[in-house]
This record gives structure tokens, sequence and C-alpha cells, in this order.
């Protein structure tokens, strides 16, 4: 798969949106949150998992399956992977 | 020929009031599987379920056909089970679930449904999976598809399914219906076991009777004022009472027609739940309250192009307490699109009485009063302007007899004064599986002077002066998050073995927050461990429980009684008040 020229852009943007989505189903500020720490470490339910990548989706304008959260089980990773960094989550 | 028939087929054709039309007594049938081949016969091909999946095309599923797979699950299951056997329902949400759980009750079984174990998640999912095998003894399984595979893979972390039949219920043949012979049941016969109620170390599966089942949609019906026209749309889950009471067997009960879409579809997309009102001109719908929330914070004015929500005639609203917020918000969100605030239906219910214990009335707004809260704290419901903000839970099913009860001192109280909600109808289980001393502790309560047996909710209200029901709290301390319940000691197990570092003593409880409540764990560490701590117990909550806490950890011991016993109020009380102020 072909690396986009504004990959690294646009996975900027992602990884703060899923700071923020994620602050505010754990009740925790922003700065807090560990991108590298997995999601369940963050106390992200699967309940949250599924609504976060709901939300993405709708922003990113594309059908993203829940299921990456366990694939690329962090922020960091799922940003890079959603930006088109990452295509598999041995990369990871 | 009789002047039963000449009517069944009027109402088959037209629309009536579900009195005239013969529902509920006049024609009652004993069992569900009676009631199932009758609605068969009258409306065979009526749609009876449309399941929207999250890709592909909708499948439409009439009421001879879902009797038909009916026929064929249940003569396959007949062959390798006995009347009364436990089978365990572990199938996905949609067409499977409701073929499973009819083909179960077909083969004159008791239906146990269970969240299939998730792939990606197995060791956690999986516990409560065993927990109920364990406690319900099953002598069969049914899948989907793939029942082989499936076996294999979910049996090497529940050996006690490994030897039993597992049954693929996409992979039985219509063929086989022409086998199937009607159960003798009638409606003392076990239908299903609901494993809501109880913590993961003591799971407590609620025994429904066909009589429970059969009682609680006669309930729905005539609360929600349901008959033939009605059109319901649910994505909960089947697994639990909602889901199952809701979307599954009213709907047949009534004789109308339901949309069902899976739980994560509308997590994924809360505008599909409102667009599928609309589509499908549905007139009943229902969430606990956090999905009403959820869809008032997610769902933007370009996903609703072209809809309306004029028809929904009752949006009702359980599970968990109802908050003004939510009511007020959801309605100045959608209004524009034709929702009134009049559909609002919040109601009350638990697993231990089937479903539904109050509701309504309908097409009236939802009262919310507000209370002074001194006097609530000291058990009174005394009016106030500017105090706490209460929802009525609507008016008791009249068939019901419903208490407000001291709990300590077992005396009925009158209206105004809170107390212990207790119930006894037909819809009240008969006990709790294979537990003697828990059910005749919640279910065979009386009071003095009189002979009823009844069902102790463990929730906390009052009556109004209208003699409608006000939940104001819990005396049980289930937790309650996104409409599901969970057991503190359940949680505080997970934490105690999460990290070496804590220190013994973890206590868990539920604080009332904007959204709702959310869970709070307060864990004794020594504070050079306490960030490591932290994120254990967290990560140990999420990953075992699925659900999201906070975790504060302290180098005090907890608040315990002098035989050392945990405090769990007083722990919440100390939170609340900044005792455990992070360092």
């Amino acid at each position: 798969m072909a690396h986009r020229p504004d990959a690294e852009a646009d996975t900027e943007a992602i990884r703060a949106r899923l700071i923020e989505g994620i602050a505010r189903a754990v009740g925790v500020p922003p700065e807090r949150i560990d991108v590298d720490r997995p999601f369940m470490e963050l106390g992200v339910s699967s309940h949250d998992a599924t609504a976060l990548t709901g939300e993405l989706g709708v922003w990113l304008g594309r059908a993203i399956s829940p299921l990456v959260v366990w694939d690329f089980p962090t922020i960091d990773a799922l940003a890079r992977h959603l930006g088109g960094e990452l295509d598999s989550p041995l990369d990871a | 020929m009789g002047p039963g028939d000449g009517l069944r087929r009027l109402a088959a054709s037209v629309s009536l009031p579900a009195a005239v039309s013969g529902f509920g007594r006049q024609n009652a049938c004993p069992d569900f599987v009676q009631l199932l081949r009758r609605r068969a016969a009258d409306y065979a091909e009526k749609t009876l379920y449309t399941f929207v999946p999250g890709v592909g095309a909708n499948v439409e599923v009439s009421y001879g056909a879902q009797d038909l797979r009916a026929r064929a699950v249940g003569a396959a299951l007949a062959e390798r089970t006995r009347p009364g056997d436990r089978v365990v329902v572990l199938t996905p949400p949609g067409a499977d679930f409701a073929t499973a759980f009819f083909g179960a009750l077909y083969a004159g079984c008791v239906a146990v449904p269970a969240w299939p174990p998730e792939a990606q998640r197995m060791a956690s999912t999986v516990a409560r999976l065993a927990s109920m095998v364990e406690d319900s003894q099953p002598s069969a399984v049914l899948v989907a598809q793939g029942a082989e595979a499936q076996r294999s893979r979910i049996a090497e972390f529940v050996p006690a399914l490994a030897g039993l039949p597992w049954i693929a219920v996409g992979e039985v043949a219509d063929e086989q219906a022409a086998g199937w012979r009607e159960p003798s049941l009638g409606g003392d016969a076990l239908a299903a076991i609901q494993y809501t109620s109880g913590s993961t170390a003591s799971p407590k599966g609620v025994m429904l009777t066909h009589g429970n089942l059969l009682a609680n949609c006669d309930a729905v019906m005539r609360l929600f004022g349901e008959g033939p026209d009605t059109r319901g749309v649910i994505w909960l889950p089947p697994y639990h009472d909602m889901g199952l009471i809701g979307g599954v067997l009213s709907p047949v009960y009534v004789a109308g027609t339901c949309a069902l879409m899976a739980p994560h579809s509308f997590l994924m997309r809360p505008h599909r739940w409102l667009r599928m009102m609309s589509e499908f001109g549905a007139t009943t719908s229902g969430a606990p309250g956090f999905a009403f929330d959820l869809c008032v914070d997610r769902v933007r004015a370009e996903q609703l192009e072209d809809v309306d929500l004029s028809g929904w005639r009752v949006a009702f609203c359980g599970a968990e307490r109802v908050r003004p917020a939510t009511i007020d918000r959801f309605t100045r969100a959608f209004e524009p699109y034709g929702f009134d605030r009049r559909a609002f239906f919040p109601c009350y219910g638990l697993a231990e009485s089937t479903l539904i214990v109050s509701g309504g009335p309908m097409d009236t707004p939802p009262r919310v009063r507000s209370y002074d809260p001194a006097a609530l704290d000291a058990g009174q419901a005394s009016e106030r302007e500017g105090g706490a903000r209460l929802v009525g839970c609507g008016l008791p099913d009249p068939e019901a007899v419903l208490e407000i009860v001291d709990p300590a001192a077992r005396r009925a109280l009158g209206r105004g004064q809170i107390g212990e909600v207790w119930v006894t109808s037909r819809s009240v289980a008969g006990g709790y599986w294979r537990r003697a001393e828990e059910t005749a502790e919640v279910f065979g309560a009386q009071l003095p002077g009189r002979s009823e047996r009844f069902l102790r909710t463990g929730d906390l209200g009052f009556l109004d002066a209208e003699g409608e029901l006000v939940i104001t709290g819990r005396l049980k301390e289930l937790i309650k998050i996104s409409g599901r319940g969970h057991y503190p000691q359940d949680f505080e197990a997970t934490a105690l073995t999460s990290h070496p570092g804590v220190r013994g003593e973890a206590a868990a409880f539920a604080v009332e927050g904007e959204d709702g409540e959310r869970l709070v764990l307060v864990v004794r560490a020594r504070s050079a461990e306490a960030e490591a701590v932290r994120v254990a117990v967290r990560e140990a909550i999420a990953r075992v429980h699925d659900v999201g806490a906070e975790v504060v950890v302290t180098g005090a011991a907890l608040p315990s009684t002098l035989s050392g016993k945990l405090q769990r109020l007083q722990c919440r009380r100390l939170y609340v008040e900044g005792g455990f102020a992070a360092k």
C-alpha cells in the first residue's frame, strides 16, 4: 500500500482526536493520556472503543471496523494505522 | 369453526384494540410454543422481524418462516436432549438468535441465552460463560454457523461444553421440521434462565416459566398500548431482559413487527437508530438513558436528512434511573424532526420480574418533580421547588400488587414514604436456579397478616399522590453502568489480584456523575507503587469486566467494621467528600 504524502498530517490529527475522545471516555485530562499505553490500561471498555471507532469513521468518512483497537491497541499505533503509515499489526 | 376463529381472522386483517382482538385472557395460549404456532397460522405471511445487518441487505422473516425454522431446530435438538434440559443459546444478535431461542422452546428445553465469547477477548468474555455453564448444567449448545469449529475454539476454555452436542442453527435444513413433535409444556414449564443478576463468582439465574413470559408480554401490551399495528425497533442485546422481551417475544405476543439491529451497530453509529425509526415508520422503541444521551451528543443534522420521528409513540426508557436532563436534551434535539415529548415513557422493571413492573401512561409527558433533598434522605418524599428532580417511572401494572416496605421493620408504608419496592404478580419469577436460600430471601418475602409472597426488588422508591412509582435509589449493592448491572465484590476481587502492590483491600462503588453512574475503585497500596497499581487495576477492570473505572490509591486502611467487614458506603462518602484527594 503506497505511502500517502499527507499521511503524517493525518496521523497527527487522528492522534489528537483519539486522545481527546479517550480522555472524555475515561474521565481523565488529555495531558495525562499516554499514547503508548494499551487501551485497556487506560481503562477503555469495548463500549467506549466501539463508540470511538464509530465517531472516527464518521469523521474520516470511511468505515472502520471496531476490531482495529485489538490489532493496533495503543493510541499511537492506531493513529499511525489509520493515517496510512502502518499496514499490518506486525509493524506496530 | 367457532366465533373465536372469525374474530381472529378479523383481527388479522384489521387493526383492533388489544381487548377486542382477543389477545390476552380470552384467547390465552398456555405456553410460548403454542403462541408462536397460533400466530404463524393466523399471520403466516406477515413480517415478524426485519434484521438490519451492519453491511448488506435486510433479512425479513415472516411468522410462518420463523415457526418453520423453530420446528426444524426444535426437531434437531429434541434428538439430542430431553424435555427440561438446559440449552445454551450462544448465537450473535439477529435472525439466528430468534431461531435458536424458539428452537430450544420448541424442543421443550430451557433456553440459557449468553453473549458469544469474543475471539479478541476470549479469556475475559469466556469467564462469564463458564460460570453460567457450571451453574445451569446444559445438555446442548446452539450456535449460528460452524458448530465443530466453535466447539473446539470455546471448549478449550470451557471444558464442560466439550462433550455436549453443538448444533449450528444456520445449518439445520427446513426438512427437519417434518420430524417435529409439539412438546407438552403449559404455563409452569421453564422456558428460560436469565443470568443478568448475580456476579461471575456467584451467578444467579432467574427462572422464567412460559407463564412468566406470557404474563409480562401481556403487561407490556397493556401498558405500552400494543397490538398488531405495533412497529418496533430494537437494538438491545437479546441476552438481557429488555432486548429479549422487547425485541424478540413481545412482537410475537401482539402480532406486531419489529426491526432488529445489533447493539454495536447502534454504538458505532447512533444515527442509525433514528433513521430506522423513520424508515420503518416505527411506533415503539427504547433503551437505557445513556443511549438517548449518545444520540444528543453524536448525531449530526446531516445524518438526519428526511428523518421523521413523528410516528414514535412510545420511547421507553429504563434499566437505569432516568435523568431529567436526558429527557430535556433529547426532546430539544429531536423535536425539529417530529419527536414528541409525550412519547417518553420512563419505566421500571427487573429480570426477577421478567421485565416490566411499571410504566406510562401512554401519550403523557414524563412526570418530573422536585423534592426536598433532606426529606428524601430521611425517607420522605416532599415536594419543594428547586430541590432534587426525580422522574416518575409510571403506574404499576394493575395486574400486579406493589408495596413500598420498610425493609428493616417489614412494614408496608404509605404514599410519599420511601422504602423498598416489593412486588407480586404473574410476571415474578419462581426464583433463582438451584439457589434455595437466595430464592427464599428474595422471592419469598411476606408482610404481617398477608399470605402473598413478594419479590424484594432491592430498589428504593415511593408512590406519589397519584400512585406513580418514583425510584430514588438502591438497597442492593448493584452498580449500573450503561444499563448493565455489576456487583462490587466482582470488581474488588479483580482489583485485589491485579498487582502485587495491592495491600489486600479494595472497595468498589458507583458515584452519580453528569452522564449517569460511574465506577470508582479505592485500593490500598504503598504510595511508592501508587501509579503502577492505578494503571494495573484500571487495566484489569477493563479487561475482565469491560468497564472503565476511576481508580484511587490510598495508603490508609479502608473503613471497615470492628469485625473487619468492608464498609463500602463509608468509602463512598469519604471519596465524595474528597477524603482520598490525590497527592
